[in-house]
């Protein structure tokens, strides 16, 4: 017997309307691109940001709805300083955004005999503060929708797998978790949500390049450990749009690790 | 700094979407609160080389009690 009380729960979950704006970076692949496709099938206008036009194009031409799927091209290395900005020109072109998905990121792993200065900042730089740039502009009370906007971050398991060779992106994506949870309690008073997800392996160009820094036998060993294979872009889309939509509105300051038992 | 530009620099770092006057008591500015206190203290520290203290700002009743403190001299 079907309820009637969830049947229309079930319904609502993650669903959006084309006031929706979302801002999701990193779109042009893996993870990024499966949540603004996701976002925009489900009803919201997807505001997509990444390095490559033409994948972003492609990514367009793929979405259940183009004409609500716009496309902007931008490198977030360059000019990092005023992603601030960014974020209100894109206010001002498509309108107040709603929401807000950082993706892109670089994973590098690096043991402690090889870390240097250069490779930990441009780390630190694309998975923090990258993210807490995206986030000051559309934290900006003219630049979102207000009440019921939500921000989410992009961090990874390494952040408390606490494996060899991740003491650089490990403490990164560590700290983008603290700050989630410090944005969660500064911006509550605004009706702001901010949580993060944590996946573990993806199938994504991302998660390709991570386990070719694996011989064959920690590759097969790491394989091994997830009970429930590598995860697909699409699991970790389905719990971005949850947390991004009115369903999650008593959601905020947490993480969800998606990482198929592999933790 | 002159005042125009601290007026705007202002209006920024509190996210109001009303221009700022110097005369307009700062309680009747919704966005100040406790967390736009602490930017203005971080503010001017980093544009002014300020170092003020919470108990200065609390002092200031107006708009323009902030300029004269931040973005004079």
């Amino acid at each position: 017997m079907i309820c009637m009380r969830c049947s229309a729960q079930a319904e609502s979950l993650a669903a959006f309307t084309r006031e929706n704006r979302i801002l999701v970076t990193g779109a042009s692949s893996g993870i990024g691109r499966a949540i603004a496709l996701l976002c925009n099938r489900l009803g919201a206008t997807t505001i997509a940001g990444g390095r490559s036009r033409e994948k972003l194009e492609a990514a367009k031409a793929e979405s259940a709805a183009p004409e609500h799927f716009c496309v902007e091209p931008r490198d977030l290395l360059e000019d990092t300083e005023n992603l601030p900005l960014w974020v209100k020109s894109l206010r001002e072109k498509y309108g107040r955004l709603s929401g807000l998905a950082p993706c892109a990121g670089e994973a590098s792993v690096v043991p402690l005999r090889e870390y240097d200065l250069a490779t930990a900042r441009r780390c630190y730089d694309i998975n923090v503060h990258v993210p807490l740039l995206l986030a000051r502009g559309f934290a900006d009370r003219r630049n979102n929708a207000g009440a019921g906007a939500s921000i989410l971050f992009m961090a990874s398991a390494a952040a408390t797998a606490d494996e060899p060779g991740l003491c650089v992106y490990g403490a990164a994506k560590g700290a983008l978790l603290t700050a989630m949870r410090v944005l969660a309690k500064e911006l509550g008073p605004q009706r702001i949500r901010v949580n993060a997800l944590a996946p573990g392996i993806v199938r994504t160009p991302m998660g390709e390049a991570f386990l070719h820094f694996l011989d064959d036998e920690a590759r097969e060993k790491e394989l091994a450990a997830y009970p429930f294979g590598l995860g697909e872009p699409e699991d970790v889309a389905n719990m971005a749009a949850f947390l991004l939509s009115a369903a999650a509105k008593w959601i905020t300051g947490q993480v969800v690790v998606m990482d198929g038992g592999r933790y | 700094m002159d005042e125009n530009s601290f007026l705007t620099l202002l209006q920024d770092t509190l996210q109001c979407e009303e221009a700022l006057r110097p005369e307009l008591p700062l309680a009747d500015v919704p966005e100040w609160d406790s967390l736009a206190a602490m930017a203005v203290l971080a503010l001017g520290s980093r544009r002014f080389g300020r170092k003020l203290k919470l108990t200065q700002l609390r002092k200031a009743v107006t708009v323009g009690d902030l300029y004269a403190l931040l973005g004079t001299g």
